[in-house]
């Protein structure tokens, strides 16, 4: 095992299992702890054993696991992005929307304002 | 005091002045814009100075966001404001005092005259007086830019005075906030189908209106969010 195994494998594991304890205590919900216990298992297995990524990567029609885990890396944060993205302009929409609607019933006249 | 015999613009037609922290400038702006127009809405975008209390001395709607939200979104609730008290015709003006009221009872002859939906002010067709060349290379690469993603031939992009019918005023949906609202609104327009044209205006650069004026570097991040809203959308 070389040192990038010795520390990340038992950080994978434990990222796991903790996941695990906060699904088992109802700190997580299910499809949430499904989908990170699967991932830092997955990264787990990865790290311990990187072949395992090539043979995935075969399945793929894709010769190297390194590029087949980049490219699965840079699929996820791009579908990420867009989707935190779009909630954060749908929040800054509603903010906007509020302050407009409170600014028009507040509307002041000054002295002989005529519309 | 502007009164009904000096004025030129119609009560019908409502001047949306959006302001940030304009305090010492406000109120020249006011006198010399209600010499031409009747109905003038303020529109304080959260500023920090006395902004409103300024103008609010002065005839005219004053409307406070409560937060600091940026220009796009002062023009919009301008916009939401004047059409729902009735505006025929809407305008957009800006607060620092570098555009020239008189311009704007021209371009309402020119929009009845074109019979167009939008006219826009251009400072490159007009006169643009102490327009510094960095500014000005600014703009004109914006203007590029603009007609590369919008596909609307236009020779000033980000000039603030703008006259527009009720009809034109009900396509415009500004909802990006801050400065990019100046290309969203070309973009609305060009895909509104109406027409518009573009005529020319005056612009009078100050030390003020230079300072609150776009860096270079806001409009580079300007140029990656309208990337960003066309692509992440």
């Amino acid at each position: 095992m070389n040192l990038f195994q010795i520390v990340f494998v038992p950080l994978c594991t434990i990222a796991a299992l903790n996941n695990l304890w906060r699904l088992r205590r109802g700190q997580t919900s299910w499809l949430a702890g499904l989908f990170w216990f699967v991932v830092w298992t997955a990264g787990a297995v990865a790290i311990a054993y990187p072949p395992i990524t090539s043979l995935a990567a075969r399945t793929f029609g894709i010769t190297r696991g390194s590029d087949f885990v980049l490219y699965l890396v840079t699929l996820g944060l791009l579908f990420f992005l867009r989707v935190f993205y779009n909630r954060y302009r749908r929040l800054e929409n509603m903010v906007t929307q509020l302050a407009r609607e409170i600014a028009i019933s507040e509307a002041v006249e000054g002295p002989r304002a005529r519309t | 005091m502007a009164t009904s015999s000096d004025t030129n613009l119609p009560q019908s037609c409502f001047v949306v002045v959006p302001a940030f922290n304009e305090a010492p400038r406000i109120g020249r702006t006011l006198e010399s814009l209600l010499q031409v127009a009747r109905s003038v809405v303020v529109v304080d975008d959260g500023s920090a100075d006395n902004t409103a209390e300024v103008a609010l001395q002065y005839p005219v709607w004053v409307l406070r966001h409560p937060v600091n939200l940026g220009q796009g979104a002062a023009i919009q609730t301008g916009i939401t404001f004047a059409l729902r008290q009735g505006a025929e015709y809407v305008a957009t003006f800006d607060a620092d005092g570098q555009h020239d009221p008189g311009d704007l009872a021209k371009m309402l002859e020119q929009l009845h005259q074109a019979g167009v939906d939008y006219v826009l002010g251009s400072r490159f067709l007009g006169r643009a007086a102490g327009i510094p060349i960095s500014r000005k290379l600014m703009l004109k690469a914006a203007v590029w830019y603009t007609r590369l993603m919008s596909g609307i031939r236009v020779t000033d992009t980000h000039n603030g005075i703008r006259l527009m019918t009720r009809r034109g005023a009900e396509r415009i949906h500004i909802t990006m906030n801050r400065m990019e609202h100046a290309s969203e609104i070309l973009d609305q327009i060009a895909r509104s189908g109406l027409r518009f044209i573009e005529v020319p205006v005056t612009i009078r650069y100050s030390e003020a209106s230079l300072a609150k004026g776009q860096k270079t570097s806001a409009a580079f991040r300007m140029g990656v969010k309208i990337i960003a809203e066309r692509v992440m959308r």
